[in-house]
């Protein structure tokens, strides 16, 4: 086994951990190391310190006075489990993108982080001491098939079309191909990390079934990382979430002597904590992959399922995504499905469904809100969006196709009929794909219905003229394109900072543009903006947003801070009294509100997140600022 | 508007018609959904009526009458739709009376889904 790891080693594409991680790592072998030489290190990564702090915190005894310096977290978890999350937490940076085609490394990380947080809980409620080396073995449990995947990309690409879902079968694969497996991978990689034989073993035990693993601390361990894998898999980020009402997770809370309600409350924070975590390594935290083995395992990783249809549902009502799910599920399609709009704006962005299907009312963000949104973006544009509603208005399907949605369906729906409309919308959506690859236009004109003159258009022009000055032309102010460069910079800088965006519309301006004349239009708009430009903090950058409106970025604020700040510009355009022609009354300003936060891992979710929150807040009538909380 | 009162307080042909899709599993598993999320969606109308809080109501009203709907308990999902439609038609105060029918189209309607799940093969 051994020289065969050699040959993969000798790829130079194992995974290692890498700058900070690695010094650590290497301190831990040093016996003269001291807990100062590694806070002094751990200054070097204020992301990593706070990762380390809160792991240190929740350590802690209940009642227990929060730890405040990285040389008290250091001290409280010892000079093991520092240099443990420290080796966990750079392989996630080195490692979130990958060249092995059908292999989801942002699936991979999903998954090991709530495998991570899951297994630490777990510990928390059974023996605090391991909770720390828990959460380190959890997030590299899976680290064998992601050591193969970079070492031989073509191959382990090979593998995974080949891959009928199942662990073990996933293990003959491997053999077959390389002559060892992810587990026997995991177990020497970690243990060439410098990591404890204990938990190089308790990976190994926990993959291959800890049923053959001898008793001591490598098992105890091993068990709470099969435990944690599990929830991992079959629970977390489930919607609707039934913890309660899985009769193996029954039998295995008895087996660790942990109470159900006990587990329940925990369960709740898992989840929260998986959430943040995710946002925090900018991995979008998506629903479970069944990969235990089950016969009915429906969505495991890479497993050569890549060819179905996808489609991504949002319903906040439970019973409704859930008879979705199955009904689209059980036709063959890939699904995913979400009672959270923010969180639905998120994947549709990063995973591109053929189809999406959302409710119209929703609390926070609504469905039309979301189409909109959804149709500024590049990516956005390509979904084929259908509404679902038990709305009795006669105007509302006109109101969808206004939002650029492509279909409309009345709740109670029949699911036959919804199912072929599905396939209408998936194969209208491939006809599309090949048109763009063609090099054709597109199928569905993005600006369908609107007057020649339109200040949308206008607005394009504009913006096509100013990008690439990555300025206004009439305002002077930056444009989208500038503030999105600026604001991915930001998130790439500074992983822990608050940040939060004012996307703002005059009232009136957009929706009837043609009552405007274009001389009207520019006046007041550049009115509005030395107004706004006059209003803001000294830190806060306005910019054009590319549709008529504006967008502010507010480095530092939260959404009671950005809440202070949008309510100011308000009140500054309501209290200067401009008037101009074809505006009934004095101009006035909306605004909606996003912080960043566990949906708006990127830049362009937290733009496309404000001006949800503004379309949404603007049904509600003018001058008002919505926050997206 | 037609009146609740007029209005079979359960159908099982939504129910029917889900198990073709999903057999009977989905509809245990809807059951025990719906068992678990209507108090909820009664005790926020219960609380809108309160706090004249008449959007909140607008919308619990509009997710009841459609997940009641799909388990065929149409009394309780017509006292959604009558609640919506008073809740967006400015004046809401009517809806009163009916959210205090909700509980018991409910209760009548868990009955019957119970009793209907028993028939269900394992």
């Amino acid at each position: 086994m051994s020289s065969v790891f050699e040959q993969l080693r000798s790829t130079g594409r194992l995974p290692s951990p890498s700058g900070v991680g690695a010094k650590i790592l290497a301190l831990t072998q040093d016996p003269e190391a001291t807990i100062e030489d590694v806070a002094a290190l751990l200054q070097r990564d204020p992301a990593l310190t706070g990762r380390i702090m809160s792991v240190a915190n929740s350590a802690q005894q209940a009642g227990a006075v929060a730890l405040s310096t990285p040389k008290a977290a250091a001290l409280r978890l010892g000079l093991r489990s520092v240099s443990s999350i420290a080796v966990g937490f750079t392989l996630v940076n080195a490692n979130r993108h990958g060249h092995c085609d059908g292999f989801d490394y942002n699936a991979y990380w999903s998954t090991s982080l709530a495998t991570a947080v899951a297994s630490q809980s777990i510990a928390q409620l059974v023996n605090p001491d391991l909770a720390p080396e828990a959460f380190t073995a959890g997030l590299i449990l899976r680290i064998g098939r992601l050591a193969l995947a970079s070492a031989q990309p073509e191959i382990y690409q090979g593998i995974l079309a080949k891959w009928r879902g199942g662990i073990q079968n996933l293990r003959e694969l491997e053999t077959e191909a390389f002559g060892l497996n992810h587990a026997e991978v995991a177990e020497q990689l970690v243990k060439e990390w410098g990591m404890p034989t204990r938990v190089s073993r308790a990976i190994y035990s926990a993959l291959c079934g800890t049923d053959q693993a001898r008793p001591g601390e490598a098992l105890e361990l091993a068990k709470l990382l099969e435990f944690g894998s599990y929830l991992a898999c079959s629970h977390i980020g489930m919607v609707p979430t039934v913890v309660d009402t899985d009769p193996q997770l029954a039998e295995t809370l008895q087996s660790f002597g942990i109470e159900v309600d006990d587990f329940l409350a925990s369960f709740e924070e898992i989840v929260r904590d998986w959430k943040e975590l995710s946002a925090d390594m900018q991995i979008v935290p998506l629903p479970p992959t069944n990969e235990n083995g089950e016969p009915e395992g429906e969505q495991s990783e890479g497993q050569g399922d890549d060819q179905r249809p996808f489609v991504l549902i949002v319903d906040d009502d439970l019973i409704s995504l859930r008879i979705l799910s199955n009904c689209l599920t059980q036709s063959g399609f890939k699904v995913l499905a979400t009672a959270d709009p923010k969180l639905a704006l998120v994947l549709a962005i990063q995973h591109e469904p053929s189809v999406l299907i959302t409710d119209w009312l929703m609390p926070e963000i609504d469905g039309l809100s979301l189409c909109r949104a959804l149709r500024r973006c590049e990516s956005g544009r390509r979904i084929y969006i259908m509404v679902l509603t038990s709305t009795e208005d006669e105007s509302a399907c006109m109101r969808a196709f206004d939002a650029e949605a492509d279909d409309f369906i009345r709740k109670p729906f029949q699911p036959k009929d919804l199912l072929s409309r599905v396939e209408i919308g998936v194969r209208l959506s491939a006809a599309q794909g090949s048109l763009e690859t063609g090099g054709q236009s597109r199928l569905k004109p993005v600006n369908r219905d609107r007057p020649a003159g339109d200040i949308n258009d206008i607005t394009a022009a504009d913006r096509a003229l100013g990008q690439e000055s990555g300025r206004d032309e009439r305002t002077g102010l930056t444009n989208r394109v500038y503030a999105t460069s600026r604001l991915n910079a930001f998130y790439e800088q500074d992983k822990d900072s608050a940040i939060a965006v004012i996307a703002l519309n005059i009232d009136g301006l957009t929706t009837a543009s043609t009552d405007f004349s274009l001389s009207a239009t520019e006046s007041l708009t550049v009115q509005v903006a030395s107004l706004l430009q006059a209003t803001i903090r000294e830190v806060d950058t306005l910019c054009t947003s590319g549709s008529g409106g504006f967008l502010v970025l507010c480095p530092g604020a939260d959404l009671k801070v950005v809440m202070r700040i949008a309510e100011r510009l308000r009140l500054a355009i309501q209290s200067a009294c401009i008037s101009t022609d074809g505006l009934p009354g004095l101009a006035t300003v909306s605004a909606g509100i996003a912080e960043r936060g566990s949906s708006t891992s990127t830049a362009t979710a937290l733009f496309l997140l404000a001006e949800a929150a503004l379309e949404f807040g603007a049904m509600g009538g003018p001058n008002q600022v919505h926050a997206a909380a | 508007m037609q009146d609740p009162s007029s209005i079979p307080d359960f159908d099982k042909a939504p129910l029917d018609e889900l198990i073709e899709v999903g057999g009977p599993d989905l509809i245990r598993e809807l059951v025990e959904l719906f068992f678990t999320e209507t108090p909820g969606l009664i005790g926020q109308l219960e609380r809108a009526i309160t706090s004249e809080d008449w959007e909140s109501m607008g919308r619990a009203a509009h997710t009841l009458k459609s997940s009641s709907y799909y388990l065929g308990a149409l009394l309780l999902s017509d006292i959604g739709r009558v609640i919506e439609a008073t809740a967006t038609s400015g004046s809401p105060e009517a809806a009163k009376n009916f959210i205090g029918q909700s509980q018991q189209a409910f209760d009548s309607a868990k009955n019957k889904l119970v009793a209907f799940v028993q028939t269900l093969p394992a």
